[in-house]
């Protein structure tokens, strides 16, 4: 690394990029994948009900009647269904929902009303915001609140305990399907079942006798239920592996030039004694700090890229960065294995040189 | 490494009918040497007479192809602990230096004593202390291509000795210098066997060096040829 700074350091850039870019897919991915979850969780159920095969969870319609056939199975609790759907109400708030429920349904959901009251069933213009959404429009019982041209009447807030739900809003079920055309239809089921029921024997029937149903417990399984989330998923493991393969070819393109280069200096090394381990962990080691470099490097890439992606309007209030350890991990081991599996074929070299044959060559 | 034979104390080095063939040439023929502790043998001959791989083979850096060598008890045949034999056995000093160049002369010292007992400390404070010794405090810090060519000689003696083998085999180390600094190098070779006892055995082909010697030996189409004896010093 001492003799060729520049190539060392143009390396560390390649595999900055490479693990940047596996680094970003893996947040955007994350990040999605919980904002999408967190629709799931408002219901306090035990796994939600939704289409199978659609390309966004919210575009998913379950009928009135297979929701009506899911509560009637004997080892279910309750199965409610709620229309949700994202409105764009300005540039600060581009992924505003709307949760069309019965309010006869609410407090099973999991809603409380924390002032006013819940809208009457058919109400055409009420509305019930959640407590974070009345802070942050600054709105009351009683105000005025307008979605698309529509002015509806506040006459509740709720909470959820839930923060992504508490940033919503909610209208009476019909209403919601009326606006959309979608009488009879529901976004999603949250499904409880009875205590003591094996919750998953009950999803397995449930898509058993509903194939053209999904049951989504946990956020690992959302794939399932959200194509594109399950397509950005593939893409996210691809790009890692993309990123692996491109690193561990530059990395091991650069130790094995200057391995050609420094044969002579190997060959000195092991002429004064030094064993053939010591010349690995030479070669490991300055790997290492090029890869560990690059990883570095490539997180504050990452970040950027993040910070920028959040700010295109198609990402805009969708994309909510977290920074977890996982997101390290994941650039710690990248760059481990770039740095592994790039330094091994070169330290091999390395460690079956002939120290006078190597001391011969110019 | 245990192939110690305790039974020649005086004698340091034992070649033993050695044969070094490459291909179809023979470079050594039945070579038969013994140096005593503390000897200042040099060796001189034609090119090609079989010198550098003499001490290639001393050093362990290459196998004869038959026959038996001794060093300093080890039958380098037999020999299992190569890297340590090298590093705390024999030093050696290459007619062309072979310091790493992008290292500084201090470095370059340190680098002998990877591996030892000595800690990080310890080996910076021993490849100082050399380097002081051989006058070169003052260029410590220098990388090779800032050094003249007595200094990187000075610094590829600094690194054989740093670990004060027993034997010390240098090829044609002043082949390269002026007669000033070929004279200060060769001081401070002898210097290095009168303080510590080493033994020295030197390929050169320069007549104030092999006249200083306690042996001169000539090495000609593989076999040796004595030229000169004296006692040890």
């Amino acid at each position: 690394m001492r003799i060729k700074p520049l190539r060392s350091a143009l390396t560390a850039l390649a595999v900055s990029v490479g693990v940047g870019a596996g680094v970003t897919m893996g947040i955007v991915t994350h990040s999605l994948r919980e904002t999408a979850v967190q629709v799931l969780e408002i219901g306090n159920a035990d796994f939600s009900v939704s289409q199978k095969g659609v390309s966004d969870v919210l575009n998913s319609a379950v009928d009135e009647q297979e929701l009506a056939d899911i509560r009637n199975l004997p080892q279910v609790a309750s199965a409610i269904g709620v229309y949700v759907q994202p409105v764009d109400l300005d540039a600060d708030n581009p992924f505003f929902l709307r949760i069309g429920i019965d309010p006869g349904s609410m407090e099973e959901f999991g809603v409380q009303v924390v002032a006013g009251r819940a809208f009457s069933p058919t109400a055409p213009a009420e509305i019930m915001l959640g407590y974070r959404a009345a802070r942050h429009f600054g709105k009351h019982v009683g105000d005025a609140f307008t979605i698309e041209d529509t002015t509806y009447r506040v006459v509740g807030i709720f909470s959820t305990g839930q923060s992504f739900g508490d940033a919503a809003s909610m209208l009476p079920l019909v209403t919601l399907q009326a606006q959309q055309r979608q009488l009879g239809n529901f976004t999603l089921g949250f499904v409880r079942t009875k205590p003591g029921t094996d919750v998953d024997a009950v999803r397995v029937t449930i898509e058993r006798d509903f194939p053209q149903l999904v049951t989504v417990r946990t956020a690992e399984e959302f794939g399932r239920a959200d194509r594109n989330l399950a397509l950005l998923a593939a893409a996210d493991n691809a790009t890692t592996v993309v990123a692996l393969t491109l690193g561990v070819i530059i990395v091991t393109n650069t130790m094995l030039l200057t391995f050609t280069e420094r044969i002579r200096e190997f060959g000195v090394l092991r002429a004064i004694g030094w064993s053939r381990k010591r010349l690995v962990t030479l070669v490991f080691g300055e790997t290492a700090i090029i890869s560990l470099g690059g990883a570095a490097l490539g997180v504050g890439l990452s970040v950027l890229a993040v910070q920028i992606l959040q700010h295109l309007d198609t990402l805009r209030g969708v994309l909510e960065p977290a920074y977890t350890p996982s997101v390290f991990g994941r650039a710690l081991a990248t760059a481990v294995g770039i740095g592994l599996l790039g330094a091994l074929y070169p330290a091999l070299r390395a460690a079956a040189l002939a120290p006078l044959e190597a001391l011969r060559r110019e | 490494m245990n192939e110690r034979d305790p039974s020649s104390a005086a004698q340091i080095v034992g070649c033993s009918a050695v044969c070094k063939r490459f291909g179809e040439r023979d470079v050594l023929r039945d070579f038969d040497l013994e140096i005593e502790r503390g000897e200042f043998a040099a060796i001189s001959g034609p090119s090609g007479g079989g010198k550098s791989t003499l001490l290639h083979l001393l050093a362990a850096l290459d196998r004869p192809s038959s026959g038996q060598i001794t060093v300093n008890g080890h039958d380098l045949a037999k020999l299992r602990a190569v890297n340590q034999y090298r590093r705390d056995d024999v030093g050696i000093v290459f007619q062309l230096h072979n310091l790493l160049p992008h290292m500084t002369a201090q470095r370059n010292v340190e680098l002998a004593m990877f591996g030892t007992h000595r800690s990080a400390h310890e080996r910076a404070a021993r490849a100082h202390q050399l380097l002081t010794q051989l006058g070169m405090a003052d260029s410590a810090e220098r990388t090779p291509t800032r050094l003249s060519g007595g200094e990187r000689q000075r610094v590829a003696i600094a690194r054989a000795v740093a670990n004060e083998p027993r034997l010390l085999l240098a090829d044609e180390p002043t082949g390269s210098l002026d007669q000033h600094a070929a004279d200060a190098v060769l001081e401070l070779i002898e210097g290095l066997r009168q303080r510590h006892g080493t033994t020295i055995l030197m390929v050169t082909h320069d007549q104030a060096i092999t006249s200083r010697a306690d042996r001169h030996l000539v090495l000609e189409h593989g076999r040796v040829r004595p030229f000169l004896n004296r006692q040890p010093q």
